[in-house]
């Protein structure tokens, strides 16, 4: 178990797109969707820049929503909560003149200065945790099997990435901090390795490269066999995970005034000719992607988005750092399913220790009481479980499923009981 | 401000949708060329995509019929190129400008110098070194990228010489760099040139990568299992391939030892198997094809429990029992299925006692199609009633190894059992935890309580080994608790089903009968899946979640309170 987790499956793979250079996409227009707690801070024929402020949060905290690209807001629709901003590219590629480098050295600034000027630029950290924080983890593995985007970012921005952690060290006050790369990246780890300033701050440790490696609780059960339940973050744990693309990020905004506007796709499948990383500003609509960079018109094939879901994505926009992959098949994979013949073989991957199959029995049964005592809550949709039944059961779709109605139902007991409680004050008081 | 000046020398790759390409693009073009032509870096990084975006459009014209508007600019830049291209080997996208700003699919200017075929011809290794301040030698990337993936419709001569050209790219490219050490590294260390240096290693990149339809097809099949469905249309009915594959090398062992009968014995049993799971489908007015070759597999263990003197109706009844009470009727209802063929198996046990334990010697001569094998006895004592009756049998441990000994057709050859258990355990049909507590046990029980009188360590060695290798142990440890009823899904729970279900065997075998014992226990094992599960759950990942709906709800009233 060293250097690893319990269950899990070695994917024997060789990543389809890890050679190929990341290149950056500019889209004719982009679609990004206002969440709830954002207001609206643009209007219809309103002139963006690049780095513009397309939205400012309610709140102190949560960063900006910023435009990728400059160009024209054309679009303003939806309900206030829901809204979605259109913005018309006009290729001019000017940047917000607020989009500047600090001047000082990032090391004398202080902290509350450069958090600002990081949701400035549209990046939120995760927070710090309640307990004390031991040690920074650099995720560096990829969020899907099919993915080259964290590979590309090393091999290409490795530095980049070294100087994010010193920044993040600095911003959440650890002394320490490991990069984590699964073992079939050593190229990369020894990439990171020749770019590590002196001294033990910043370590880079090889981890085992079985799927769902990408997991916090798991990359910080392979890396200090230490498990933390679901009950418990794991910044309160005092191991704050952080992405790769997310390092690299703070230091561009930091050091080269960029705005985090850009997401890393990686364009793969049968459907293509050649797989291929992509830059692309949030909120790029995929069907514009397949059309112009991947050559692929959307009859001619289906595509899927990455991640544990792997659904199938008939439209939509890029969103998030790295987390994309787009699939592009001929046809759509069908498989027959039959009754689960209990072979046992989900149990085995399940890197959550639970029983799949009879949690799935249970939900089909409809036993609420089942599902609690197998801790179907404790499931993280890793996908394992569907990805090898024999019988050809979507078991990871009925678990979410089932995790969604058993999350639903139990808030309103929740609510129920908080008001008898309450009364129950109100009448000691 | 330009963001491309503060850039990285990469952002000029971006590309236009075909749509909306700049009319003006001649003058963007020198304007851009003005602004960074000078590196070139991104005139070979241009390059490669335009190749790239070169190769596809290529391939989806080829591909399917240019049925859209968007493939057509590609055929009329080909048509252009085809007669620039006698003397040069670049063929789709070389009259683009490699640091052209929009999607040059539409525009192709001819203007810019190509690769003409005297320059490329003089200066081979040139090109495939250091070069690249033109656009002429731009294009030579192209050549090497281009050719594996150009599709038949080109003509042969000029592929055959691009494909002559490559090598020698390759080659030079090698000489040039002493760094690259490893064959099967250069394409990473190509990668990484691509960044600092040589263009020539992004050839070995374009070499060392498989054409792209090939590509696109071996690779993608490496990771598709991740996707369901994607790996094989119909799981379950591989894995019943598996289990054919395992019991066919028995069956033929039984037919060389027994005769043609056992092939008469299997076939009823496998058809029976099939038909009585069609009729039950269509009772139930069910759709069932019969794709997941289940009841293939239960014919075919029901026919090697079979002895190989049973009359034809045996399988026809242990098909009934099998597939419509034991899995189709009994399955369904419960929670728990019992094995089918164990049901049926020890169903004609108790049907017809003589029958089941009718042996023959191997080699006797059984009539072939006769409804009665024409074996009327007396029966062979197999090992397994020697050793209940409290003897050690004749046969070297060795011969019974290899199996040549009466018994059923199945279990008489452990060699080969042992070899379907070895393949089945690396397609993970097996269990090895269950499989090995379970053999573990008997064998262990069998050394400490041996049913022979005297008993020296080794008479109790030997016994232990005899009682693992006759009857249909082995045989039941392996393929019955492979797959069919319900088995413990938890690792810890297979472990504990395996240790009971030796013991109920070892308890079976030694004071009820041999043939029985076996089935018995894989029946047991069936019936305690459930309570096993439930006793010995695995702890989820971190331990179980302390009550987070209380705390919460600590949470609710403290802030109901407070309101």
């Amino acid at each position: 178990m060293a250097n690893s987790f319990r269950g899990g499956m070695k994917l024997s793979l060789k990543n389809p797109a890890a050679n190929i250079l990341s290149e950056s996409y500019e889209p004719s227009k982009i679609r990004l969707a206002v969440p709830a707690e954002y207001r609206v801070a643009v209007a219809v024929g309103q002139r963006l820049a690049e780095g513009d402020i397309l939205a400012s949060p309610k709140g102190e905290d949560g960063a900006f929503l910023l435009s990728g690209i400059s160009g024209r807001v054309t679009g303003l629709t939806g309900e206030d909560g829901a809204m979605e901003i259109t913005v018309e590219n006009d290729r001019t590629q000017n940047r917000s003149p607020d989009c500047t480098p600090i001047s000082d050295s990032i090391f004398e600034v202080p902290t509350e200065r450069l958090l600002a000027r990081l949701r400035r630029l549209g990046i939120s950290l995760p927070p710090r945790g309640e307990g004390t924080p031991v040690c920074l983890v650099v995720n560096c593995c990829e969020k899907d099997p099919a993915s080259s985007s964290v590979t590309r970012l090393i091999r290409e921005r490795a530095g980049e990435l070294i100087g994010g952690v010193k920044i993040l060290l600095k911003l959440y006050g650890i002394r320490r901090a490991v990069c984590a790369l699964p073992r079939g990246m050593y190229r990369e780890a020894s990439e990171l390795e020749s770019r590590l300033p002196n001294g033990r701050m910043i370590r880079v440790r090889t981890v085992s490269d079985k799927y769902p490696q990408h997991i916090p609780r798991l990359l910080i059960s392979s890396l200090f066999n230490l498990e933390i339940n679901a009950g418990r973050s794991v910044e309160d744990a005092g191991y704050p995970v952080v992405d790769a693309s997310l390092c690299e990020a703070v230091f561009s905004a930091l050091a080269e005034g960029k705005p985090a506007t850009e997401g890393r796709v990686t364009l793969t499948g049968n459907g293509l000719a050649w797989a291929v990383n992509l830059r692309v500003p949030y909120g790029t609509e995929i069907a514009e992607l397949a059309e112009n960079a991947a050559s692929v018109t959307g009859a001619k094939c289906v595509f899927f988005g990455g991640g544990p879901e792997r659904r199938k994505a008939p439209a939509g926009a890029v969103t998030g750092r790295d987390s994309c992959v787009l699939t592009f098949l001929k046809k759509e994979p069908r498989v027959r399913s039959y009754p689960c013949i209990g072979c046992g073989r989900c149990t085995k991957v399940c890197p959550m220790g639970l029983v799949p199959s009879l949690l799935y029995e249970y939900l089909v049964k409809g036993s609420r009481k089942g599902c609690e005592r197998f801790d179907l809550m404790c499931c993280i949709s890793c996908g394992c479980c569907t990805a090898v039944c024999p019988s050809g059961i979507d078991i990871r779709a009925a678990l979410a499923e089932g995790k969604e109605e058993l999350g639903k139902p139990d808030e309103a007991r929740k609510e129920e009981n908080g008001e008898g409680k309450a009364t129950e004050g109100e009448v000691d008081e | 401000m330009n963001k491309k000046n503060s850039d990285d020398g990469r952002e000029h790759l971006r590309f236009l949708p075909r749509e909306e390409v700049p009319e003006n693009t001649e003058e963007k073009e020198k304007k851009t060329r003005g602004d960074r032509g000078e590196n070139p870096l991104r005139q070979r990084l241009s390059s490669l995509l335009e190749a790239w975006k070169g190769s596809f459009l290529g391939r989806d014209e080829n591909d399917e019929a240019p049925d859209s508007e968007e493939t057509s600019p590609v055929s009329t830049l080909k048509g252009k190129n085809t007669d620039s291209e006698k003397n040069s080997h670049v063929s789709v996208p070389k009259g683009k400008t490699p640091d052209s700003e929009n999607d040059s699919h539409v525009s192709a200017p001819n203007g810019e110098p190509v690769a003409t075929g005297e320059k490329a011809a003089a200066s081979e290794k040139e090109e495939a070194t250091v070069e690249a301040g033109t656009e002429s030698s731009d294009s030579a990337p192209e050549v090497a990228l281009l050719t594996p993936e150009e599709p038949a419709g080109k003509p042969g001569e000029e592929s055959s010489a691009a494909e002559e050209k490559a090598p020698k790219a390759e080659s030079a490219a090698e000489a040039e760099e002493p760094k690259a050490t490893k064959p099967e590294e250069s394409a990473d260390e190509a990668t990484e040139a691509i960044k600092s240096e040589s263009e020539p290693e992004k050839k070995d990149d374009g070499e060392t990568l498989p054409a792209p339809t090939a590509q696109g097809k071996g690779r993608l099949a490496a990771f598709l299992p991740m996707r369901p469905g994607a790996r094989g249309e119909n799981r379950l009915a591989s894995r019943s391939a598996d289990l054919l594959l395992v019991l066919l090398p028995l069956t033929v062992w039984g037919i060389y030892l027994f005769g043609f009968r056992v092939l008469t014995l299997t076939s009823l049993s496998v058809l029976s198997c099939f038909l009585f799971r069609f009729l039950a489908a269509l009772l139930l007015r069910e759709s069932y094809d019969g794709a997941d070759l289940v009841p293939a597999v239960t014919g075919m263990l029901l026919a090697l429990c079979l002895p190989p003197t049973a009359p034809l109706w045996m399988p026809v009844v242990g098909a009934l029992i099998a597939v419509v009470l034991a899995d189709f009727c009994a399955g369904r209802l419960s929670e728990v299925r019992l094995h089918p063929v164990a049901v049926a198996v020890a169903s004609l046990f108790l049907i017809s006692p003589s029958r089941m334990n009718l042996f023959c010697e191997p080699g006797t001569k059984l009539s072939v199609f006769g409804w009665e094998s024409g074996f009327t006895g007396p029966t062979v004592s197999t090992a397994a009633r020697t050793l209940f009756e409290g003897n050690l049998p004749k046969l070297s441990i060795g011969g019974m190894f290899v199996g040549l000994r009466a018994g059923t057709v199945g279990e008489v050859s452990a060699l080969l059992i042992l070899m379907g258990a070895v393949y089945l355990l690396y397609r993970k049909i097996l269990r090895p935890g269950l499989f090995s507590s379970f053999l573990l046990t008997v064998a262990i029980l069998s050394y400490l309580f041996p049913a022979l009188a005297i008993a020296s360590d080794m008479i109790a060695l030997r016994f232990a080994a005899y009682q693992l290798l006759s009857g249909n142990l082995l045989f039941c440890a392996v393929f019955l608790t492979a797959e069919g009823g319900s088995l413990p899904r938890t690792g810890r729970g297979a472990l504990a089903a395996g240790v009971i279900g030796g013991v109920a065997a070892f308890l079976i075998r030694r004071f009820i009968g041999p043939g029985i014992g076996p089935l018995c226990a894989v029946m047991i094992l069936n019936l305690l899946s459930r309570p096993l599960d439930l006793l010995l759950k695995p702890s989820p990942f971190g331990g179980k979640v302390r009550s987070p709906r209380k705390e919460k709800n600590a949470d609710v009233g403290n802030a109901a309170k407070t309101e």
